[in-house]
């Protein structure tokens, strides 16, 4: 492998890694409001790739309004999701994944049948912003780590975010303390869903739609979720999302070198290996803690 | 029947000073009371000696064996059972059955399944549960779960018994029933220490009663005598006798 | 559930083995043989979480034995039954490394990782195009020697089925049963009372791995070609899932009466009139269950049972 195109997988590899931490941000906001794992994360993103995909051909809009059409036309579905979540019963971890499970394939079998089971993908101009950088990627890597940094800037220092995380780590305690629980939880979701469907906008400018192609986003965000919590594990809670930025930095360039040296092929099995041995590989009170 | 020693056992949780270099023997075959206000280091006390949590300092004794830190089910081999304040039953197993697992799993092995069954309905009739062996735990009583939990703890045969707080927050009768029981642990032989916040299901059947108060054993002694111990009567100032 | 009496438990079987000697319409002989199949993979499914393991990945079983018995016994020559066997003996196999994994992981944690296996394994299926022929799939696939097909798959899928029903009820009276019953009630406490749960747990992931290999091998003589999102498809995963919770999962009946239900009123009522809502049934009781219904059918049966 020569230089360049280390070089041109590294920088590859950081942009990507920067955009699956965005991805992921819509899972783990969920988890961290409500301790459900989302397993139709995956689907969501996608479903916002194709209402994107469908907009632009039938308005013929640019990519770049397409971004927040989705976004906005997502947050329906994730308000809906934030009432059938919110009654889940206990344990919610395991109960929440049946529930989502089924969504999940419940979507897929819906977008099967609307957009049936070709690659689409939304066109955007040619160009590289550098060599083995498509404009397409550097745009989703810069929104990710706009978005990201943003986010942690409202939840660290504006009332908002103190707000948020306080529901996160105890809600009743903040209804307590005046808190509209509910209102933080629509919200919440609202967002979620939205970041959501702006990120499957953008991830169609780059890969292919198509139903199936949930599975791997989900797997990738819970990867991502347990991976980027470690910081926070390990005792330095102040930045939460940049421990996600960090961990989805990581696997980006992973992929990239293992593509770079491997080939495409086995892409998808990398993921899913990849949170089998984090699964394994994390601490063990944290899941004993999750578990019983 | 075993015989347990503390050998100034301490633990600090933080700043908050649970057990103070707290030296106690139980000897083999004694019922032995563990009294205190709320606070005073019972739950911890049974928690280190039962490998929940490792002391911060001193060493704990199982006969000649230092069982000091070791894991629970290590020292469940060893012959130590335990009941806890809340009953940790199989919810929805029948009673029976709940005792059958300790039995089962217990120290005493490969015995016929029919042996195996006749000795869990005799470990209800031990606490006075045999009416209710089919029933699943959930549909039991408070005071039937924490006989039942006791039951449980007897399936694997233990030498040394920690029972906490058998007969706390039950009626008059409850609490008479669970004072057949110690009753009957007496005469089956079993080391028993026990915590009770309140004298008196134990009244008639221990041999001696240890004091707890803020980490420290503040009275040792038979029950007739430490229970008129004025530093006892000080430390109970504020709960009910 | 108390224990049903075990002569009408004979008469009904005696009774389900009568329709195709009467000349019953294959097409309703295929339907219940699926409807049989589904039982079974409910039943397996149902074994696990019994003792007290979730698992959101048995489609990896599944698939494993289609694949290990449709290219033993298309590729190495295999008679069918022995291919069928073997496959079973593969499903455990398959199922040793969540098995081993539930030492370390349980409840959320595990469920994630069987999750995550499942599809390790449609992928590898799909990947590794020498062995298992790639996306193209596995065509030709040899079909058990039973005569007549529709009836002989009928009374296959029933007699496993019923051998299913036989082995789990008697495992369940057994110490393995109580450990299972243990493990899943409290673990924490099973151990303080002696119980290892480590071996345990093994076995039931290699029980209900095994049978529901079984299950995936019958698919594939009956069906004759398989493909990696044919047979370790997330809908094998989900599906026995939804089953076995709506029925009841830790009941002996429930799973396979759940399954039942279910795949009748989608098959038989849903398909020929409302075709495009034909999936209404199972995300209804998923909904059911996981909103209102936690112990699923035979919860009910049991409040109106008495405590």
């Amino acid at each position: 492998m020569s230089l360049t195109t280390l070089g041109e997988a590294v920088v590859a590899g950081l942009a990507n890694g920067a955009f699956y931490a965005f991805l992921a941000l819509g899972f783990v906001a969920i988890f961290s409001l409500t301790r459900a794992l989302n397993l139709a994360h995956g689907e969501l993103v996608l479903l916002g790739g194709y209402v994107g995909y469908a907009a632009g051909r039938a308005w013929g809009l640019p990519t770049a309004l397409l971004v927040p059409l989705s976004a906005a036309a997502l947050v329906p579905v994730g308000l809906v999701w934030r009432v059938l979540i919110a009654r889940v019963r206990e344990p919610v971890e395991l109960n929440s994944m049946v529930l989502t499970f089924g969504l999940s394939l419940l979507l897929q079998n819906a977008m099967l049948g609307a957009w049936a089971a070709d690659y689409r993908l939304i066109a955007t101009g040619p160009g590289a912003v550098v060599p083995g950088l498509s404009t397409a990627r550097a745009a989703g890597a810069l929104v990710a780590l706009v978005t990201i940094l943003g986010l942690e800037i409202v939840l660290t220092r504006t009332r908002w975010g103190t707000v948020l995380r306080a529901t996160s780590r105890d809600a009743e305690a903040a209804a307590l303390l005046g808190v509209n629980v509910d209102r933080v939880g629509l919200a919440t979701f609202a967002v979620a869903a939205a970041i959501a469907g702006a990120g499957g906008v953008l991830f169609a400018t780059v890969h292919y739609l198509h139903p199936g192609g949930g599975v791997e986003l989900t797997l990738l965000a819970i990867t991502l979720a347990i991976v980027g919590q470690l910081p926070a594990a390990a005792g330095r809670r102040r930045q939460p999302l940049l421990g996600l930025l960090a961990a989805g930095l990581a696997v980006g360039l992973v992929e990239a070198l293992t593509l770079a040296a491997a080939g495409p092929r086995w892409r998808e099995l990398v993921v899913a290996l990849s949170l089998l041995a984090v699964l394994f590989a994390a601490p063990g009170p944290a899941e004993r803690g999750a578990a019983r | 029947m075993a015989r347990l020693v503390l050998d100034r056992v301490s633990k600090r949780f933080g700043g908050v000073h649970a057990l103070r270099e707290l030296t106690l023997a139980v000897e083999s075959g004694s019922l032995v009371a563990l009294l205190g206000p709320n606070g005073a280091g019972k739950t911890t006390l049974f928690d280190v000696v039962s490998g929940l949590v490792p002391p911060t300092s001193g060493r704990v004794h199982l006969d000649d064996v230092d069982i000091t830190g070791l894991l629970p089910h290590r020292l469940a081999a060893l012959g130590l059972g335990r009941t806890f304040q809340v009953a940790r039953l199989f919810p929805e197993l029948p009673a029976v059955e709940n005792v059958l697992v300790g039995v089962t799993f217990g120290r005493p092995r490969g015995q016929p399944a029919a042996e195996r069954r006749r000795r869990a309905e005799r470990l209800l009739r031990v606490v006075g549960l045999e009416a209710r062996s089919r029933a699943r735990a959930t549909a039991l009583s408070l005071g039937e779960q924490k006989r039942l939990e006791l039951a449980c703890a007897l399936g694997p045969e233990p030498r040394l018994l920690l029972v906490d707080e058998l007969g706390s927050g039950l009626s008059p009768r409850g609490r008479a029933e669970v004072a057949r029981c110690y009753a009957r642990l007496r005469e089956r032989g079993v080391t028993v220490l026990a915590i009770e916040h309140a004298f008196g299901p134990l009244s008639e059947v221990a041999d001696r009663v240890v004091v707890l108060d803020q980490g420290e054993i503040v009275a040792d002694g038979r029950p007739a005598d430490v229970l008129a111990s004025p530093r006892v009567v000080d430390a109970y100032l504020g709960d009910e006798p | 559930m108390t224990a049903v009496p075990l002569a009408a438990v004979a008469a009904l079987a005696l009774a389900l083995a009568v329709p195709p000697l009467v000349g019953f319409d294959p097409y309703y002989l295929y339907v219940l043989g699926t409807g049989w199949l589904w039982a079974t993979l409910a039943c397996a499914w149902g074994l696990l979480a019994f003792a007290g393991q979730v698992s959101f990945g048995h489609a990896a079983y599944f698939g494993a034995g289609a694949y290990a018995s449709a290219l033993l016994s298309q590729s190495a020559g295999w008679h069918p039954w022995l291919a069928l066997g073997a496959a079973g003996l593969v499903g455990a196999a398959v199922a040793v490394p969540m098995g081993l994994g539930a030492r370390r992981l349980g409840g959320a944690p595990l469920a994630l990782a069987t999750f995550a296996y499942a599809e390790v394994c449609r992928l590898v299926a799909l990947n590794w195009t020498a062995l298992t022929g790639g996306g193209a799939g596995l065509v030709g696939i040899p079909s058990l020697p039973l005569g007549r097909e529709r009836v002989g798959h009928y009374y296959v899928a029933l007699g496993v089925l019923v051998a299913a029903l036989v082995i789990v009820a008697g495992l369940r009276r057994t110490p393995v049963g109580l450990a299972w019953a243990a493990i899943r009630e409290r673990e924490s406490r099973a151990e303080l009372l002696g119980l290892t749960p480590a071996p345990y747990k093994l076995l039931a992931f290699a029980c209900s791995g095994a049978l529901t290999a079984l299950g995936g091998a019958l698919f594939a003589h009956a069906v004759r070609y398989i493909e990696p999102d044919l047979v370790f498809g997330r809908g094998l995963s989900l599906l026995p899932l939804v089953m076995a919770t709506f029925g009841g999962a830790h009941s002996l009946l429930g799973p396979p009466a759940g399954a039942l239900m279910l795949y009748l009123l989608s098959e038989v009522v849903l398909q020929p009139t409302l075709p495009r809502l034909h999936q209404l049934p199972y995300a209804m009781a998923l909904v059911l269950v996981v909103l209102v219904l936690p112990r699923g059918l035979a919860g009910i049966a049991r409040r109106v049972e008495g405590p």
